[in-house]
């Protein structure tokens, strides 16, 4: 190692992809929207519970990306700014429907094991109850391993106030699924 | 059991990992047409407003001012006029409703928007098994007319159980409701058509049709 910054060929790829749609160039902006489509899917997935909401999420946070790609100063950080858009959206779900999107994605399903035992439907519709904002927070957290300060910065909270909204949300889901096994 | 945390990351892994993106519609940023259309409303609206002006100048009625607030008009005209292409934002709207089944709890679904004028249209979103009440969204659906219907994910087209937003449904569901035709509803570019509840799974054998391929 000599020093000299290193960075893969994807990572090359992806930055001059970003600044030449941030340029204009449309086949350039389609590339980088396809791959953050791929990348933020999931995401929304996780946060909608799987259902069909994820689509129009995703949707939606692109056409805003698509929007103002040109805003984003540091072209590495797309993937990271992308998902504060989406985690945002996905907190205030009044906006999704507020005007039609103009990226729309399509999916499909792809066969997996869903988690259809009774605890996991307990643990679903535990979450599922839980506020957006905390839903955001144990998604970011306990799947993604955002650290905490990313995440209250990814919310627009402090960062206190996100660890106490994660230790009182997993206190909550602990509660609720004790109360739950309790009555079976 | 496993500690909390690593059953949420296990949660979100299994729903994280259920679809997967097959194409991302993109329209054009700066179409050809758009300048040339933007530029031509300019010069015409600029031309009626120096007509405008030249005549009222002139001492000409006044008749002449209408010209002036017309000269919006060919921005709408030219807004409607701009060639569509295939890349062009879809004219689309979304269709949302409650979910509900005969038992206590909803399988896994699949929910189809079926056009109404052409059968072989339709639009799908799949939901997954819950033991609450369950919505639905169906996005990125084209304006149009459409009946929906529920299908659990097990049906095929020989062997299907379906659910629809029907008459039924609308009347309460109870005594002396007992029609079972399927609402068709509307979908407008831009709006969400809400309420449409697919709760009516009592139509009995054939009333509704196999799940599109």
């Amino acid at each position: 190692m000599n020093g000299v910054a290193t960075a893969t060929v994807s990572e090359l790829d992806e930055r001059s992809m970003v600044l030449a749609a941030q340029d204009g160039d449309d086949a350039a902006l389609e590339w980088v929207l396809h791959r953050l489509g791929d990348r933020l899917l999931p995401l929304a997935l996780a946060l909608c519970g799987g259902s069909g909401d994820a689509d129009v999420l995703v949707s939606d946070s692109l056409s805003r990306i698509y929007e103002h790609i040109g805003e984003l100063r540091d072209p590495d950080a797309i993937t990271s700014w992308s998902r504060r858009v989406m985690v945002r959206r996905f907190i205030d779900q009044q906006r999704w429907f507020r005007r039609r999107p103009r990226v729309s994605i399509e999916t499909v399903r792809v066969a997996t094991s869903l988690a259809t035992g009774p605890e996991e439907i307990d643990l679903r519709d535990a979450v599922s109850r839980l506020d957006r904002r905390d839903r955001a927070l144990l998604v970011l957290h306990y799947w993604q391993r955002v650290p905490i300060a990313e995440c209250a910065r990814e919310l627009d909270i402090p960062e206190g106030t996100a660890k106490s909204r994660l230790s009182a949300a997993l206190r909550r889901l602990r509660h609720e699924l004790e109360e739950s096994h309790g009555s079976n | 059991m496993a500690a909390i945390e690593d059953r949420l990351e296990e949660l979100f892994v299994n729903d994280a990992n259920n679809r997967r993106v097959t194409s991302v519609n993109i329209p054009p940023r700066h179409g050809p047409w758009r300048g040339v259309v933007a530029l031509t409303a300019v010069a015409v609206i600029v031309g009626v407003v120096a007509l405008a002006a030249i005549l009222a100048l002139r001492g000409e009625p006044q008749a002449a001012a209408p010209k002036v607030t017309a000269s919006s008009a060919p921005a709408t005209s030219i807004a409607t006029s701009t060639p569509v292409t295939s890349a062009a934002p879809i004219a689309a709207g979304a269709i949302t409703g409650e979910l509900a089944y005969p038992s206590d709890f909803i399988p896994a679904l699949k929910i189809f928007a079926i056009s109404a004028s052409d059968s072989r249209k339709w639009y799908r979103v799949d939901t997954p098994l819950s033991r609450t009440s369950l919505s639905y969204v169906l996005p990125n659906v084209p304006a149009g007319t459409y009946r929906v219907y529920a299908y659990t994910q097990e049906s095929t087209t020989t062997n299907w159980a379906g659910g629809s937003y029907t008459e039924y449904v609308r009347c309460g569901m109870q005594p002396p409701c007992s029609d079972h035709t399927v609402i068709v509803i509307t979908v407008s570019a831009g709006h969400t058509t809400e309420g449409v509840n697919l709760r009516d799974w009592y139509a009995g054998q054939g009333a509704y049709p196999p799940p599109p391929q």
